[in-house]
């Protein structure tokens, strides 16, 4: 169980950490985002264009890390409110990791892919 | 899947979406401060009528300020969306 | 002159009966190893100013149904036997005045989270095994007869520290109202949490790395919200939310 690797306290700092410094880049998101309009903001060319540059993509990175962290971890506490048992609590804790790999991989894939122009 | 944001179902559910994480921020930045023992008094001698010092106005207005911030996000992100 | 004819419970209820107002009380009746459900038994009390629900419980049992099974002891809220919910929020029965309930009919039930033995009665073995298992005692290697000294001091502000949460009575209506009790059975619950406060925070005891691991898991302190409901029902002014919040200073680094 991830108790067993870490204690509880120490997810809860990093569930914490997390929460405040997405904040922060989110908030630096939606101050890049209101100097353009809403639907030009949405064009194909436009969206492209933010991975291409570097300090934008690695905000980008940033937000995807810490809020698919703070995101499945919170989904993990959630589920292991509604029902208890060591082999659904194992698989819970052990699936929202996972989950929490695969979408910061995607993902990631997506930034780097996109901001070498592969897209 | 970005077709389904622009239509008005789609406005509604981003605005929600909106409201939630706003709320969800203001209310986790209260509970961190909590934790951190500010806000609620000081442990002290209970008296009759007993009334818990933890549960105060300064929380209580806390969530409230998150509740309207929530809002005011909401009637934001629908502006944006419609191009208000 | 001794009666000839036996009076019966009624006619003597009747006769020493004050004239005073009236509610209606309604009281759950299942018995899990008969009953299919729980039904509600209603019956006419009077009251008085000072009337409370137990007493009027008491009056039902002795002058209508017999077999209601309701647990008390002191009458004056300090045991802790007579948690129950009262109107949809879980009270001491004896500390509930039905003038202060400002309705027609009182509802009394069983404690919410607790197995039900009974009618109003519930068992308590989870609570007292938790309570136990945060090592609900001074941990220290001396004590006040080995190290010479005779006693162990602490100031009145030493005190005050803990004093609040020491007033816990175990009557679990905290427990009874906490939203994360009704969902995890296997949360400790306000009422062990803030009774590993009460320990941790007196400055006798040197057992807080010990108790702080006993919490320190999802099902320990981490399973509180800070809904607040434990505090709101708290009949002694314990306060058990911000004790939880104390405590999880000490495992946020917040506090040493």
């Amino acid at each position: 169980m991830m108790s067993s690797i870490m204690r509880e306290s120490h997810i809860m700092k990093i569930h914490y950490l997390t929460a405040l410094v997405a904040v922060g880049f989110v908030i630096i998101h939606i101050m890049v985002r209101v100097m353009q309009g809403f639907s030009d903001s949405l064009l194909f060319d436009n969206v492209i264009a933010n991975y291409k540059s570097i300090p934008y993509a690695i905000v980008l990175e940033a937000m995807l890390i810490l809020i698919s962290v703070h995101g499945f971890n919170g989904l993990r506490i959630i589920l292991l409110e509604i029902k208890q048992g060591r082999v659904y609590e194992n698989a819970v804790t052990y699936g929202c990791l996972a989950a929490m790999i695969v979408l910061i991989a995607y993902g990631s894939r997506t930034i780097i892919m996109a901001s070498m122009g592969m897209v | 899947m970005l077709e389904l944001t622009q239509t008005t179902e789609g406005h509604i559910f981003l605005a929600l979406v909106i409201g939630m994480c706003v709320f969800h921020t203001g209310n986790g930045i209260r509970l961190m401060i909590a934790e951190a023992g500010f806000g609620f008094g000081k442990a002290r001698r209970p008296d009759y009528p007993y009334t818990p010092s933890s549960l105060n106005m300064k929380n209580k207005l806390c969530i409230y300020v998150s509740i309207g911030l929530a809002a005011l996000a909401m009637m934001y992100g629908l502006g944006v969306m419609y191009d208000v | 002159m001794a009666a000839i004819f036996p009076v019966s419970s009624q006619e003597k209820y009747e006769k020493t009966k004050p004239s005073a107002k009236s509610i209606t009380l309604r009281i759950s009746k299942f018995n899990p190893g008969k009953d299919h459900a729980p039904t509600f038994l209603e019956f006419p009390v009077s009251y008085e100013k000072w009337t409370t629900v137990l007493d009027a419980i008491l009056e039902v049992k002795n002058y209508h149904d017999h077999s209601i099974g309701v647990r008390y002891s002191c009458r004056q809220a300090m045991c802790g036997s007579c948690g129950m919910i009262i109107n949809g929020k879980p009270k001491l029965a004896c500390f509930t005045k039905i003038s202060e309930l400002d309705s027609d009919v009182v509802t009394v039930e069983p404690m919410n989270n607790f197995p039900l033995i009974r009618d109003l009665v519930v068992g308590f073995e989870k609570m007292f095994s938790t309570h136990k298992r945060i090592k609900p005692y001074i941990i220290r290697e001396d004590s006040e007869i080995s190290s010479g000294a005779k006693e162990f001091l602490q100031t009145p502000e030493d005190v005050e520290k803990y004093i609040q949460f020491s007033g816990c009575i175990k009557c679990g209506l905290c427990n009874s109202a906490c939203p994360t009790m009704a969902v995890d059975s296997t949360f400790i619950g306000p009422q062990g949490l803030a009774q590993a406060y009460r320990y941790i925070a007196d400055n006798r005891d040197q057992g807080k790395d010990e108790r702080l691991r006993i919490i320190d898991e999802r099902h320990g302190i981490w399973g509180c919200h800070f809904a607040g409901s434990c505090s709101q029902v708290c009949p002694k002014g314990v306060d058990p939310a911000m004790g939880i919040q104390l405590l999880r200073g000490y495992l946020l680094g917040y506090r040493k």
